[in-house]
């Protein structure tokens, strides 16, 4: 036992539960096996299954409740564990059977399953959830009526049947449950809450971890300061391995790392690239790094000059300096983005596409455009290190080819304000898509007049392929081709400086087993198990 | 009499600078750009959505409408619903204010005791060894950002030395039952003495820190005064009567040095109350100050007025204690 003498830190190690001493040779190992320490950032923003948006709210919300799907756990083979959408496996849903036609899927619901309390999930549980999801404005309503072209609630057939019918055919309709959005509630318990002017709960369900089924049940929120899980014995894929999860909310990431350093903590969330490459030979710590489809780039206002002109944003995409910007900002643990579709999803067309750095082009096609010598300025979101960087970098390289710029620092929410509202001239930005599929991430973000199409960009090519592709299978010789065409034009107007595909990174202690790299890199701690 | 019309006009002061405070702070947050709405909303979305969230918040209405609708629930007691935590910021600061608060309050002490003890003890002995030893210290207190001292002070005490339990804010383990909210009290009042020790190990670093920043410019300022105090006629007059030294510092020259030094404690409490932001983001400390700047970013309105309005009462409270307290104690203020 180390010393922790500062009034009486022995005691304080006891009474720990012996989760932060975990390190330390004396506790039983019973008594540690069971506990997983993870320092995280930040806090939970919302409870609302429907509404959560940021990283800490979906962390906790994989692992309160059960989606109707679930990603299938897949070995790399080289020791990397993944889960990806285009490999499902059934959780409340037991299995689903499509209708000729594409438009109806006849589901089995998973029978003895319960929620915390012991209650049976029952059919209607799920239909209920579904419509909440239809009837309120958060991102699962989007994913029901924009990817699975789902406007109305399932149908119960009788207690382990329902029938899901879609108004269009789509590839990514089964897909789209695996998102903790589609989380299965407890509708006695949602409606006791709901009021007139709140007949969905929207308001106790934002605050309040409800009566979920997934692996762990969350049993202590101390805001700004920790959370604590503990397992649900009674989960229906068989009790976790880990029996208690504790998060302890450390905003410094320096802190956070000492942390897990000293063995205070078996996880250390969201380190920056510099520390990382600190931990390089510790002892006893293993920094996972997986590849990602998580990109990298800075999009260009499209709808308004200066950047409307074509030839000027290639000029653009070929001044950057892209090795730079891997070995600079991520220290080499990312891979170069070429296009639109990142490398490891469908139809990605690789390095066979895309801008090399040629400084002689980039001037050419900026003297040869109309560009008028106007600021460029280029904004990033001030509280993310990584984006100021690259918005440094990139500005010394286009003042290089005669494009002159201006740094804009945002905080977060003028910077998603004025992106959302199409004014900004050059934003810095990370998209990572939860479906792996052209069509997802095409229609997410370079559909005409979409929400989320942030660079204002608009090309027939690529809104035909996006209409056409949902009714194709994955694997259809004529949606490849429609894609591969959309990336091609899309790199060729080159809306986005595709820069890079940041690899996933996460420091966390030898002894934590089984970490799966998932799609929307959510850690699922029913995955994991401590090695003693 | 005169001190009942100088309380009352105090307690005017107050309300209005309050309702100033109120009127700046709105006008400022909403002036601002950034609209807390499309943060939270994600890509995931539509305008439509986006706009009718923005109507539900109210914040599609004229300046003055939201302003009275601001007033008629804070005379409700309800500071509004923080869009970034998702609770009332009545319970989002119930939380975190009475960690701000101990912190505070513990630093503020060992602030005052260290500065004062020093202080005096360099006046009396100026040339002494001791006395570079408090310039030093006096210095380094003043001129290091609390920011880069906290960052050492765990480098030194927790990663090299490992005497200090780890930076993970008010306690490791079980927090004791809620009574006052304050956790060293709270243990005290249950008699859970193993919750005791861990929040004092816990506040013990962070306290130091704000200690010896804030303890700095009082050490001087006592110092200062007390030199000049001891140098004065009276003090002479005193030694020259054989009155005994000891005697002569702490009951004759103390008191007339400590008057300008209660306004700097003031000043340095106000602050401290006010949640020190580097020091709660570097101990993982779960403050208002570290609350307040989360909330700047997210453009979150509703905990950015709170916690500025409630920094301001505080501010203001101080000072009227202090005000009150010149009043008692020196006779000059009462004229």
């Amino acid at each position: 036992m180390r010393l922790r003498s500062l009034a009486g830190g022995v005691a304080v190690c006891a009474a720990l539960a012996l989760a932060a001493c975990s390190a330390d040779s004396d506790p039983p190992a019973s008594a540690t096996d069971s506990v997983l320490t993870v320092a995280v950032p930040d806090d939970i923003q919302t409870l609302d299954p429907m509404y959560a948006n940021f990283a800490r709210a979906h962390n906790a919300l994989q692992q309160i409740y059960d989606t109707p799907v679930n990603l299938e756990t897949q070995d790399r083979g080289n020791g990397q564990l993944v889960g990806t959408p285009d490999k499902l496996k059934g959780s409340a849903f037991e299995s689903w059977e499509r209708s000729a036609d594409g438009l109806t899927y006849t589901v089995k619901i998973r029978q003895g399953m319960t929620f915390h309390d012991g209650s049976p999930v029952t059919a209607e549980d799920v239909v209920y959830s579904f419509d909440r999801a239809l009837n309120t404005k958060g991102g699962a309503n989007w994913l029901l009526t924009q990817i699975a072209f789902v406007t109305k609630p399932p149908v119960v057939v009788d207690a382990s049947t329902i029938t899901l019918t879609a108004d269009k055919p789509s590839a990514l309709a089964i897909q789209a449950l695996y998102m903790d959005g589609l989380a299965i509630l407890d509708q006695d318990e949602v409606k006791s809450h709901a009021t007139t002017d709140d007949p969905w709960a929207e308001k106790w369900l934002a605050k309040n971890a409800g009566n979920g089924s997934g692996p762990y049940k969350l049993t202590s929120w101390t805001p700004d300061q920790e959370v604590v899980f503990e397992a649900f014995d009674g989960y229906w894929a068989g009790a976790p391995a880990i029996k208690k999860i504790v998060w302890k909310i450390v905003p410094s990431a320096a802190q956070r790392l000492a942390l897990l350093r000293s063995g205070d903590v078996d996880i250390a969330e969201s380190l920056p690239p510099d520390q990382l490459a600190s931990l390089k030979g510790a002892d006893g710590v293993t920094v996972l790094s997986a590849a990602s489809q998580n990109v990298s780039i800075v999009g260009m206002n499209n709808g308004r000059a200066p950047l409307s002109d074509k030839a000027l944003r290639q000029g653009i995409s070929y001044a950057v300096d892209y090795d730079r910007i891997l070995s600079q900002v991520y220290q080499g643990e990312a891979e170069r983005l070429y296009g639109p579709i990142p490398k490891g999803a469908a139809t990605s067309l690789g390095d066979t596409i895309g801008y090399k750095q040629d400084v002689e082009k980039a001037k050419q096609l900026v003297g040869g455009s109309g560009y008028d010598g106007a600021t460029v300025k280029i904004a990033f979101d001030n509280s993310k290190q990584l984006h100021e960087q690259i918005a440094v970098l990139l500005k010394s390289q286009l003042d290089a080819v005669g494009v002159t710029t201006e740094l804009e620092p945002l905080t977060s929410a003028v910077f998603s304000e004025r992106k959302a509202k199409k004014d900004l001239d050059m934003y810095v930005d990370e998209s990572l898509a939860w479906i792996n599929d052209p069509d997802y991430i095409l229609s997410l973000t370079f559909q005409c007049e979409v929400y989320g199409n942030y660079a204002d960009y608009c090309n027939q090519t690529v809104d035909d392929a996006i209409a056409k592709g949902w009714a194709m299978e994955a694997d259809d010789p004529v949606r490849v081709a429609l894609f591969e065409n959309a990336q091609r034009a899309l790199v060729d107007d080159a809306p986005w400086l595709f820069l890079a595909q940041p690899n996933y990174r996460m420091a966390m202690s030898s002894a934590v087993q089984g970490f799966v790299v998932r799609q929307n890199e959510v850690p699922f701690y029913y995955d994991l198990s401590l090695k003693g | 009499m005169r001190t009942a019309s100088y309380l009352a006009r105090r307690l005017v002061y107050f309300v209005v600078s309050v309702l100033g405070v109120l009127v700046i702070t709105f006008v400022v947050t909403r002036a601002l750009p950034g609209n807390p709405v499309y943060l939270l909303a994600g890509p995931l979305t539509d305008q439509a959505k986006v706009d009718a969230a923005i109507r539900e918040l109210g914040l599609d209405r004229p300046l003055p409408a939201q302003f009275v609708a601001y007033l008629g629930d804070l005379v409700h007691g309800d500071l509004g619903t923080s869009l970034r935590t998702s609770q009332s910021v009545v319970s989002d600061l119930g939380s975190r204010w009475p960690a701000t608060a101990e912190l505070a309050l513990f630093a503020i002490v060992v602030a005052v005791g260290w500065a004062l003890l020093v202080g005096t003890l360099a006046a009396v002995f100026p040339r002494s060894v001791f006395a570079r030893a408090a310039d030093f210290v006096g210095s380094l207190g003043v001129s290091v950002p609390e920011f880069w001292l906290a960052t050492v002070v765990i480098l030194v005490f927790f990663t090299s030395l490992d005497i200090a339990p780890p930076p993970i804010g008010r306690i490791s383990g079980t927090p004791p039952g809620t009574i006052t909210g304050f956790y060293t009290v709270d243990a005290l009042l249950t008699a859970d003495w193993t919750a005791l020790r861990a929040s004092l190990a816990q506040l013990l670093l962070p306290g130091l820190t704000l200690a010896l920043t804030t303890g700095a410019p009082m050490m001087r300022t006592a110092r200062e005064f007390m030199t000049g105090v001891l140098g004065s006629p009276y003090i002479r007059a005193g030694r020259a009567l054989g009155i005994p030294p000891a005697r002569l510092v702490v009951r004759h020259a103390l008191p007339n040095a400590l008057l300008p030094v209660t306004t700097m404690i003031a000043t340095m409490f106000g602050y401290l109350l006010g949640g020190t932001v580097m020091v709660e983001f570097v101990f993982a400390w779960p403050g208002v100050g570290k609350y307040a700047v989360d909330s700047i970013t997210a453009s979150d309105y509703a905990p950015v007025m709170a916690v500025v309005v409630l920094s301001a009462m505080v501010y203001l409270l101080v000072y009227l204690v202090t005000d009150v307290f010149h009043l008692f104690v020196d006779p000059r203020s009462r004229t």
